[in-house]
């Protein structure tokens, strides 16, 4: 395994030059990106213990689907795959994700643009339907339509999203909410605290605070945490309370903003394995076990790392988010009846892997070349596992990938209006 | 030299046609959403003196730098 990776970083070699030639007192930087991550060494990638084989995962003999467990990797496309697993396996190598059995592509167009945003994308692969950038959950006349995740739940399943972005984020809030504008986080806190969907673990704390408290991003008073509370939900902030929660329904909000990824919180991957834990508590609880669950899963910060184009940045969020998909996976193949679906809503950075290092030689550099700092409206790949995983293979809309769950989980009609 | 700075937010969506460093005339394209006629454009003439990603707000932060 590679523990170091180094990326060329070709826009920034005129960048260089340029500051030579102007010679003048003014501070030009690279595209920077001040986020939490920042203290966080990209280049550590000891936390990820590579697949000790490149084999595919068995297909499973079940038909009936019982859990399905839907995992995004935001702004990952093929090279964000490719990149990563080539860096910690090798160029014949593979990462978990790439080891489920049935492989396809995704077409993830927007209705207003041939470049999705995460909310386009997000209410496509969550209604089945196509929007406007920046639309959640709804069609571009505003006419609402149910989720994936909301079916599921009248259906009797317990329900769960997992992220590693604001809770209220366009993704998840494709799952749990629909408004006009994904920059209205407040009121997709709320829908989704109203929503009762059994495990909210991310980030975000601040649209759940009342404007009383100083750490609160939103205009009025509502204390969402305690309606939460009031509700039923158990509220956790740290992995060890996390560890303690006990219940059907648990808020977890482990930063007041988007997580940092780093070791003070608990990792996509244990977040994962315990919102089972609860998902399949809950489901006993609530009817008698028949009617499983539904889990959203979201690597959600491989998106920013490649809008400021850094490749290690990409490769560590990537890994983190297979170790998610590696859990799933483990639960999946023992339990025999859930479904596995790992997909993206986009591919960011325009990302071309235009060569690599002979190891022989002792050069390990890979080169990457961003064509943009934006999306890019390349399809992106989808890889799927359990009952009914043969149905992802081959190329699709990305508008397809819920309703082919829905069929699956015998959920009709979908798309389905919302009341 | 320098003299006011400028603060552009855009959508981090779409491409951008300015890079850090580049000139940029009062007018000319900072960013075009495809498959719309909408075009960002910069309001001053200066240098493009960093571009912040904002996850939060998914959007581009643009500082231009104003020449005289």
């Amino acid at each position: 395994m590679r523990s170091t990776v180094h990326a060329l970083w070709i826009a920034t070699v005129p960048l260089s030059i340029l500051i030579v030639l102007l010679g003048t007192s003014l501070t030009i930087a690279a595209t920077t990106f001040d986020y939490q991550t920042t203290k966080i060494d990209p280049n550590n990638l000891s936390f990820y213990e590579p697949s000790i084989t490149a084999e595919s995962y068995p297909q499973t003999s079940a038909t009936q689907v019982r859990n399905v467990i839907f995992c995004i990797g935001d702004g990952m496309g093929i090279n964000q795959v490719t990149l990563a697993g080539s860096t910690v396996a090798g160029p014949g190598g593979k990462l978990y994700l790439e080891r489920l059995p049935v492989t396809g592509l995704v077409r993830t167009y927007s209705t207003d643009s041939r470049v999705t945003d995460s909310a386009a994308a997000g209410t496509a692969l969550a209604c089945g339907v196509k929007t406007k950038n920046g639309m959640i959950g709804m069609t571009p006349d505003e006419q609402a339509y149910c989720s994936i995740l909301e079916t599921a739940k009248a259906k009797g399943m317990a329900t769960g999203l997992v992220v590693t972005c604001t809770m209220s984020h366009a993704t998840p809030a494709s799952f749990g909410s629909h408004v006009k504008s994904r920059k209205l986080e407040p009121a997709i806190a709320e829908q989704l605290i109203d929503n009762r969907i059994n495990v909210l673990f991310g980030g975000g704390r601040k649209y759940f605070l009342p404007q009383s408290d100083p750490n609160s991003g939103r205009k009025d008073d509502i204390d969402l945490i305690a309606r939460a509370q009031t509700a039923g939900y158990t509220y956790v902030r740290t992995a060890s309370e996390l560890a303690k929660a006990d219940d059907s329904h648990v808020l977890g909000l482990f930063q007041l903003d988007a997580l940092t990824t780093g070791a003070s919180e608990p990792s996509l991957a244990k977040l994962t394995r315990k919102a089972i834990r609860v998902l399949k508590r809950a489901n006993l609880e609530s009817i008698d076990g028949r009617y499983g669950f539904f889990l959203m899963i979201e690597g959600s910060q491989i998106d920013w790392e490649c809008h400021a184009n850094k490749a290690n940045g990409a490769i560590r969020q990537t890994l983190l988010f297979d170790q998610a998909v590696e859990a799933a996976v483990d639960f999946a193949l023992k339990d025999g009846h859930t479904l596995v679906v790992v997909t993206a809503d986009h591919e960011t950075g325009g990302m071309t892997l235009i060569g690599g290092g002979n190891e022989d030689k002792g050069d390990a550099e890979l080169a990457v070349k961003w064509s943009t700092k934006g999306h890019s409206g390349t399809p992106v790949g989808v890889w799927a596992l359990g009952p009914g995983a043969t149905r992802f293979a081959g190329i699709q809309d990305n508008t397809e990938i819920p309703r082919k769950i829905a069929q699956l989980l015998d959920i009709r009609p979908f798309p389905q209006q919302k009341k | 030299m320098s003299h006011g700075r400028t603060i552009l937010r855009v959508s981090a969506t779409y491409h951008l046609e300015v890079e850090v460093g580049d000139v940029v005339r009062s007018g000319e394209s900072i960013q075009k959403v495809p498959d719309t006629d909408e075009l960002i454009v910069s309001p001053l003439s200066g240098t493009v003196e960093s571009i912040q990603f904002d996850p939060g707000n998914h959007e581009f932060i643009i500082v231009i730098a104003s020449q005289s």
